[in-house]
């Protein structure tokens, strides 16, 4: 699903340069549950903004379900990652002047679904996630977890083919992290690719396949029991 | 709170530039009720006459028969206004002064509507009258007024008609409009049938105005000059006829000019105009203000909605990354600035509404708005509101939708510093146009404490001036003797005309230089105090003796000298066509403002007043000590010689302060609007100061972090937007400076405000910006590093 090769980044600002990643190989399938594990500034939020088609490599090959993402004018990418890629924030991402519900319907609404599809849609998330009553809430009324919870549910509501989750239990304390930890189980184990980045080496290993990261390079990348 | 802070300030803004539209559109709207209007024009006469040139809105009788024979002419309407008199119904009676004689066809140029009667026949019959609504009402109230009379000078009318009120954008105005016919009538009481043949054959008398309406798809330019080449033919034989052949005929010249009557209001300042006519000037500066003061408004948003820029940050950022294109965001943020902008608009209409009665009040207007009853104003608002919704929100929507999501993902919510500087430069224009504004507005004043406070020329303070003199008639002298012996009196005198007034012109023959002249002078009959009364300074000779001086003149210094008289006492001025009338120069006057500050003083004559002379004013000086009660006793003494009439005052002081209220109304407006465009760009201020905080933020807490002093970060911020508010300040001064010249030349004797004023009327622009972004700023410098 999400292939690279050689993929190199660097941030240039005046007349330094920092190389953020450096010759990176990885290749991510369908249904895989990856834990990009790494420190402070070694690189895992600008590999998961890479595998968000949000930046593009400096050097190197991304490839995103058989597109080469350099080749793809921004109109491009916006279209394929609308369709194709749900994103959970360590704050969550709400916006707050919508309600729970509206966040929700919010990439339905861009992806152009009809009111009637969306309700439909919005709910049966709602559902899944168990936070129905929550729907005519404002973000600033809930939980941390609720918080997360719902943004998950934005996330998956488009039938992502992977969810990209930056550090999702940052703003969370140990057991909301452990309940939304659970939640990403669950949905991978119905088949949803998910690709977490974190510092946290505990929440790393309850991932199926774990790539550490230090200072823009892989360090390891092992399948869960190899740690 | 913020965004009801946006909203508001967007309201008031489109609420005073809705205002200054309507102030505009009325101006440029008069004389367009009529019909025609655009196939309506005045005749006007401009010519020479010996040394004189005539410029005047009048035109003479015979000019209108004349016309009418032209393939051109539709409709000709010749009106005269008549003198301020007495209307009276039974005993209901007041002093009239818009009376107006016009001919049967009035109706069908100037179409006002009719409530009762035909106007086409109402003015058929000679004393026949039309009222408007306003005056019938007045007269007699709830009864019916037509078919009634109502009596001015001894002349019973008949009340065959009345009509809709005047629209008060109308360069004339009138009560009453009584027909033509009726002056040989009048002209009877005061002479023989020859005496009015020659008064409405005169073509060197302009005792009225021509009005003629086009027939469609006629060039008015081309009649105009076919008009002045056949004039020639009728106008010679009268000339000739005056000059007796002793002087050139190449002496009297006389043209006439068509003016349209929608442009009067605006372009015409000729002497005899029927209304303070406004300047295009006013009308460029009102549309200057209305469109400032709504890019104001539309910055003042941009930098309100974006100063706070970080909160939105996260959100377009998620949105983006949930699948918003940047058209999306662009149209997300444009719809939310037209919904702001409709709302605003919708509170400034509302406010507009509740408003404009005090507005038109205070400032002496008629403006009216309607909203509903009229589509073109609808179409206005509407573009109004997608102009202000556009303009307010396109930057903010090129703003946020130009935001890239990787800037969201890795926190970097850092403005460009080009986006400070277009802020900056935005605020330096409206520092600048606010700054001009003040100068301008600084300068008016100044002009108009000018006018009030310099001296004309003679003592106006406690001379009350009664109206209609005349009323007492023969019994002047017994009315004199009273109300001289009345406490609080000092002096009693009459004449002909005011200062300020459209002066009768004398022509006269006059030996000038070694040859004769023929020239037109303002004349004022003047009673024997006149003068003393007044407080003029004697130069030469001395006052009016009225047993000696029946043929006496008494001319100012500015005659003198014009028409290089070296030994003006005794010297002989003719009355041209008659003999009989030569006056001797019994003494020379020190030059006085006997019109206003507009015009340049001109010669002067002032002849004494005959025994049965008609005069207009009667003028009472006042002592120090008078009270209300003593006026109570001049009224008393009024009553007993007038036969009743209205007893009608004012102070000199007040009727010559109205000469100016045109210039004085208007600059009272821009007042009003330079300091709430001041308001406005201080607001600006602060919204570009709180941009800039949010800014500098993250530098200003890291050096606070290192330990930087508080006056340092204070010292920063200001600086950072101190220099655009110089910048505008220091621009401002040469449009001002142009700006005020090209209005003050309308006055020929004027004050222009010291150029030093420029740099001190400044300060306290400087002032309220500082003191407005101190607060935040020093707030800022406060906190701690963390909170910054």
């Amino acid at each position: 699903m999400i292939h690279t090769r050689n993929l190199t980044k660097v941030h240039r600002n005046g007349g330094v340069e920092r190389k953020i990643l450096q010759n990176v190989n990885v290749d991510i399938e369908a249904g895989d549950f990856v834990g990009l594990l790494g420190p402070s500034g070694s690189g895992k939020s600008t590999l998961v903004n890479m595998f968000g088609l949000i930046e593009l490599p400096t050097s190197g090959e991304l490839l995103f379900m058989g597109h080469d993402i350099t080749r793809l004018k921004e109109r491009q990418r916006v279209n394929l990652r609308r369709g194709s890629i749900g994103f959970v924030f360590q704050d969550f991402g709400l916006i707050e002047e919508l309600s729970v519900f509206e966040n929700i319907e919010l990439p339905l609404q861009y992806l152009g679904y009809k009111r009637k599809d969306r309700v439909m849609k919005v709910n049966s998330i709602l559902e899944q996630m168990s936070v129905s009553h929550l729907k005519g809430f404002f973000p600033k009324h809930l939980t941390g977890l609720q918080k997360q919870l719902v943004a998950l549910a934005r996330a998956v509501v488009i039938d992502p083919s992977v969810i990209l989750a930056d550090e999702p239990t940052g703003c969370l304390n140990s057991n909301e992290g452990s309940s939304f930890m659970e939640v990403l189980y669950s949905l991978h184990e119905k088949g949803t690719t998910i690709v977490m980045a974190t510092h946290s080496a505990y929440e790393a290993q309850k991932t199926q396949r774990v790539v550490q990261l230090y200072d823009g390079h892989i360090i390891t990348d092992s399948i869960k029991g190899d740690l | 709170m913020y965004s009801l802070l946006n909203v508001l300030g967007l309201a008031i803004g489109v609420t005073m530039s809705l205002f200054v539209l309507l102030l505009v559109k009325y101006e440029l709207n008069f004389d367009k009720s009529f019909s025609d209007s655009q196939r309506i024009y005045r005749y006007t006469t401009k010519g020479v006459l010996g040394n004189n040139f005539i410029n005047s809105a009048s035109s003479p009788m015979p000019l209108a028969s004349f016309v009418s024979k032209y393939d051109e002419v539709e409709e000709v309407v010749f009106m005269i206004p008549g003198a301020n008199n007495v209307v009276s119904n039974g005993a209901k009676q007041f002093n009239e002064d818009e009376f107006r004689f016009v001919p049967f066809n009035f109706f069908q140029v100037f179409d006002v509507p009719f409530i009762e009667g035909d106007s086409k026949t109402a003015l058929v019959e000679p004393e026949s009258i039309v009222l408007t609504k306003k005056v019938a009402r007045k007269y007699f109230g709830d009864v019916k007024a037509m078919g009634q009379t109502i009596n001015r000078a001894g002349i019973d009318y008949v009340i065959t008609g009345v009509c809709e009120d005047l629209p008060s954008s109308t360069h004339f105005n009138f009560s009453f409009a009584a027909s033509i016919s009726t002056i040989d009538n009048i002209l009877l009481k005061k002479g023989d049938s020859a005496y009015v043949k020659n008064w409405k054959s005169d073509w060197l008398y302009l005792n009225g105005y021509t009005y003629v309406k086009l027939k469609e798809g006629y060039d008015s330019g081309k009649y105009e000059v076919k008009l002045n080449q056949d004039k020639e033919l009728a106008l010679q034989e009268q000339v000739a006829g005056m000059l007796n052949s002793e002087i050139d005929i190449d002496e009297i010249e006389l043209n006439f000019y068509l003016q349209a009557v929608t442009s009067i209001h605006l372009s015409s300042h000729l002497s005899g105009e029927l209304s303070v006519n406004s300047k295009p000037i006013y009308v460029k500066l009102f549309v200057f203000i209305a469109v400032f003061i709504l890019l104001t408004t539309c910055v003042n948003f941009i930098n309100l909605t974006t100063a706070k820029s970080h909160r939105r940050f996260k959100e377009v950022g998620v949105r983006q990354l949930i699948g918003a294109t940047r058209r999306q965001l662009g149209f997300q943020f444009l719809t939310e600035a037209v919904v702001y902008s409709f709302g605003a608009t919708f509170f400034g209409l509302v406010l507009l509404e509740l408003l404009l009665p005090f507005l038109n009040s205070y400032f002496h207007l008629n403006l009216e708005f309607s909203l509903l009853s009229g589509w073109l104003d609808f179409f206005w608002v509407l573009l109004l509101v997608v102009v202000v919704g556009i303009l307010s929100g396109s930057f903010p929507a090129m703003f946020y939708a130009g935001l890239k999501p990787e800037q969201v993902m890795v926190g970097n919510y850092q403005v460009k510093k080009i986006g400070i500087t277009i802020r900056g430069l935005l605020v330096c224009c409206q520092v600048a146009v606010s700054m001009f504004l003040l100068i301008v507005v600084a300068g008016m004043w100044w002009q108009i404490q000018f006018v009030k406070n310099n001296d004309p020329g003679f003592a106006y303070d406690k001379v009350m001036v009664i109206e209609r003199g005349n009323a007492v008639g023969e019994k002047f002298d017994l009315f004199k003797e009273e109300v001289n012996q009345l406490s609080g009196v000092e002096l009693v005198s009459a004449c002909s005309s005011m200062p300020g007034d459209d002066y009768f012109h004398g022509t006269f023959k006059i030996e000038s230089g070694g040859g004769e002249k023929v020239v037109m002078v303002p004349l004022n009959y003047v009673e024997e105090d006149y003068l003393e009364l007044l407080n003029v300074t004697l130069k030469n000779g001395r006052f009016f003796d009225k047993k000696n001086d029946s043929l006496g003149i008494i001319i100012n210094s500015t005659a003198v000298e014009e028409y290089a008289l070296k030994k003006p006492l005794n010297q002989t001025i003719e009355v041209l066509g008659n003999k009989n009338w030569a006056l001797s120069v019994v003494g020379v006057v020190k030059d006085f403002h006997f019109e206003s500050y507009y015009a340049d003083i001109r010669p002067l004559a002032l002849v004494l007043l005959g025994k049965k002379m008609r005069f207009d004013y009667i003028l009472v000086k006042l002592d120090d000590d008078y009270t209300n009660s003593d006026l109570g006793k001049i009224e008393d003494v009024w009553s007993k010689h007038s036969d009743g009439d209205p007893f009608v005052w004012s102070m000199m002081k007040s009727r010559l302060d109205k000469l100016y209220d045109e210039d004085k109304r208007i600059v009272k407006i821009i007042s009003v609007f330079a300091i709430l465009a001041l308001f406005m760009t201080i607001m600006g201020i602060v919204a570009l100061a709180t941009f800039m905080m949010e800014y500098k933020a993250r530098p200003i807490g890291i050096k606070k972090l290192l330990g930087a002093p508080r006056q340092s970060v204070i010292l920063q911020v200001l600086s950072a937007f101190s220099v655009y508010v110089f910048v505008g300040v220091v621009i401002a001064f040469i449009p001002a400076f142009i700006a005020l010249k090209a209005w003050i030349a309308s006055y020929s004797y004027y004050s222009f405000i010291h150029l030093y004023y420029f740099p001190l009327l400044a300060l306290p622009v400087l002032g309220l910006a500082f003191i407005s972004v101190f607060y935040q700023t020093y707030q800022m410098a406060s906190n701690g590093p963390i909170e910054s």
